[in-house]
């Protein structure tokens, strides 16, 4: 026998049906090779197969030629359902995935992982249809587990791109009809939005102890309020008098409504041992319009306030259609608001100036797949809600 | 306050874990030693409890918003997990090593105290945190309470706790499931898209998809008991990374959760 025939035959002993883990891993390594030579020389290229309509053409030949698998190729299709093509497959997607945890790169959206993730979900659909060829009640469980998972993944990994976020630059007392989005394209709205006002709702800051470097040895929360007393390691501060709304002028802290006012306390430092008065004075935050003052304690340690963090961000808006009434509302952190075929979300503001900020951005997020996730993670809950009621039988070693 | 409270809690446990240790030792033979140790356990579950609870009155919220607090609710429910197994199964051993992990989790505690007073930001006032942090605890307690006894099983092999474990697990990897979908819900809600690939996701993610490999694994090998043990084990590491271990990975620093 020449050499070429031998190898000939070892190659085809080798790729003999059923496949065990060696010709698995064998294929998933090849496309993995295949995938990095592909994302290597398509760079530039962007995955426009998963933006519609390529996405949905695509989903729907993928899917035919499953079926056709299914029903024409026994061989193959036993194989994708096999316990060593599953596993290899289902390793495979969660090292990329661990890839990816590890190392700050965008794996997940890179051809190694589209090719893993088709051909596992592939695998999942051709379990489904064989569950619903044989179908009975004890599969439900089963079904509605791997239904659900294969309407996210699909639904989720193909439907990404489709997903439209813009933003929206608001000032206070004026109205804006358009967004943009990440690479700064306008898009004109078909609604205005008109920002009454930004308000920037802080938590009282906390106040600390800090040692002659500049080491933060404590700190606690406040209440705002005052005649609070708070222990600092040794030391007891008394707060006699706070407010937010502090404007530094003529050597004095007053009290008033200024754009760059900050949160200002005087407190009284006692030494916690023998009850004696260590220092008093006032303590500020900083902002835009002034610096932060410190107290100075009689060991160079010092008593100040952290900055003040921010608890919620509020836009009182206007939205205006041509047709409809101007539609009065808020728009909040955790509390976006449905309107026209967007998701209307606070998304950020001018830092430097904070509460004081007269901009505020909102993004506005259009997801047509959304439905069909949601979809999905239903059918999947109760698909392993159902799990632990009813658990499943073994296949066992030999199935 | 939480001081005493956390350290009451450090000494009942460490109590009732080396009286329970010394009785099975002396074969039960010390008659008493056994009820101190499960009342040494009860007082360690009630310190804890109390604490909660005083965290709850003074912070006026829940406290289940910060690392520290989940700490405290998983030893609270990993004791209780094993105190439920020492009484049903007649086993003590899985109950040891439960108090053993609240020790290391209430010490972790005992020395960040002020991981408790956490300011928490806009984003995570939200209906969705406590649904979803309870679903998750409960999650991992039942993920280590089953790989407790699964590991242990790896020595000798029983039926009847192989099938526990195999129970105990599916159950945990339905909570990590509802967890893992609330935190998408809610992540919709609160920055406009349901899964970002954020690290704490990525990783939330990794770990669901393993505790999925062990069922298949479980499915497909039903009688490779010590794969599936040692599986588990590694399985535990990853649900470790997830929970807190993420904040040391290269990738944190990218996190987006810091509005």
């Amino acid at each position: 026998m020449s050499n070429g025939k031998r190898l000939k035959n070892e190659l085809s002993f080798f790729w003999n049906y059923p496949f065990g883990y060696e010709q698995n891993l064998l294929i998933l390594f090849s496309l993995w090779f295949v995938g990095l030579q592909l994302e290597y020389l398509t760079r530039t290229v962007s995955k426009n197969f998963l933006q519609f309509p390529h996405n949905l053409y695509f989903l729907i030949i993928w899917h035919l030629v499953l079926f056709i698998i299914y029903f024409k190729f026994y061989r193959i299709a036993k194989t994708c359902r096999s316990k060593e093509f599953v596993l290899t497959f289902m390793g495979g997607l969660v090292f990329l995935i661990i890839i990816s945890g590890i190392i700050p790169k965008d794996i997940v959206t890179s051809w190694p992982y589209l090719f893993t993730l088709v051909l596992l979900t592939s695998a999942l659909f051709l379990t489904i249809i064989k569950r619903f060829a044989k179908f009975s009640p004890g599969d439900s469980v089963f079904l509605l587990n791997h239904i659900g998972l294969w309407i996210i993944l699909i639904a989720a990994t193909f439907g990404s791109k489709d997903r439209l976020a813009l933003k929206m630059n608001l000032y206070e007392g004026k109205a804006t009809w358009e967004a943009y989005d990440q690479n700064s394209k306008l898009y004109p709205l078909p609604f205005a939005i008109y920002l009454s006002d930004f308000i920037l709702q802080e938590y009282p800051p906390e106040i600390a102890l800090i040692d002659e470097a500049g080491k933060l040895l404590v700190k606690k929360k406040t209440s705002g309020k005052k005649q609070e007393q708070i222990q600092l390691n040794n030391y007891k501060v008394h707060i006699d008098e706070v407010s937010d709304d502090g404007v530094y002028f003529n050597n004095n802290w007053k009290q008033t409504k200024h754009p760059g006012s900050v949160w200002f306390a005087n407190i009284k430092v006692y030494d916690k041992k023998n009850q004696q008065l260590q220092k008093s004075g006032y303590i500020a935050t900083g902002s835009f319009l002034q610096t932060e003052q410190l107290l100075f304690l009689k060991n160079k340690m010092m008593v100040k306030y952290l900055p003040a963090r921010p608890q919620k961000f509020t836009s009182l808006v206007k939205v205006f259609t041509p047709t409809q009434k101007a539609l009065e509302t808020s728009i909040e952190v955790n509390k976006p608001l449905a309107f026209d075929r967007y998701q209307i979300y606070q998304h950020s503001y001018d830092n430097k100036l904070g509460r004081w900020s007269q901009l505020s951005v909102l993004e506005l997020v259009y997801d047509p797949w959304i439905k069909i996730v949601y979809g999905g993670m239903v059918i999947l809950l109760i698909g392993t809600i159902a799990l632990v009621i009813f658990p499943s039988k073994r296949r066992g070693n030999h199935g | 306050m939480v001081n005493s409270l956390l350290l009451t809690s450090l000494v009942m446990f460490g109590f009732s874990l080396v009286l329970g240790i010394i009785g099975s030792l002396k074969n039960y033979k010390l008659k008493g030693l056994r009820l101190i140790s499960g009342l040494f356990n009860i007082s360690g579950m009630l310190a804890l409890l109390v604490l909660i609870l005083y965290l709850w009155v003074t912070h006026k919220r829940p406290p289940l918003q910060t690392l520290g607090d989940t700490r405290l609710w998983y030893s609270l429910l990993l004791t209780i997990c094993g105190l439920v197994i020492n009484y049903k199964l007649k086993l003590t051993w899985p109950l040891w090593s439960c108090q053993f992990f609240a020790l290391i989790f209430i010490t972790i505690d005992f020395f960040n105290q002020s991981a408790f007073d956490t300011l928490l930001p806009p984003a995570l006032l939200s209906i969705y945190f406590i649904p979803h942090v309870v679903v998750y605890i409960i999650a991992y307690a039942l993920l280590t309470a089953g790989t407790i006894i699964g590991v242990k099983n790896i020595l000798d092999n029983d039926e009847f706790l192989v099938n526990s474990v195999d129970e105990i697990i599916s159950m945990g990897y339905a909570f990590l499931t509802a967890g893992l979908l609330l935190g998408a819900l809610w992540a919709k809600q609160a920055w406009g898209h349901y899964w970002t690939w954020d690290t704490k996701e990525t990783w939330a993610f990794i770990t669901w998809m393993i505790y999925l490999i062990y069922l298949h694994l479980r499915y497909f090998y039903a009688k490779k008991i010590k794969l599936a043990k040692w599986y588990l084990l590694g399985a535990l590491v990853i649900l470790f990374i997830s929970w807190f271990g993420v904040n040391y990975l290269p990738t944190a620093s990218q996190s987006i959760h810091t509005y």
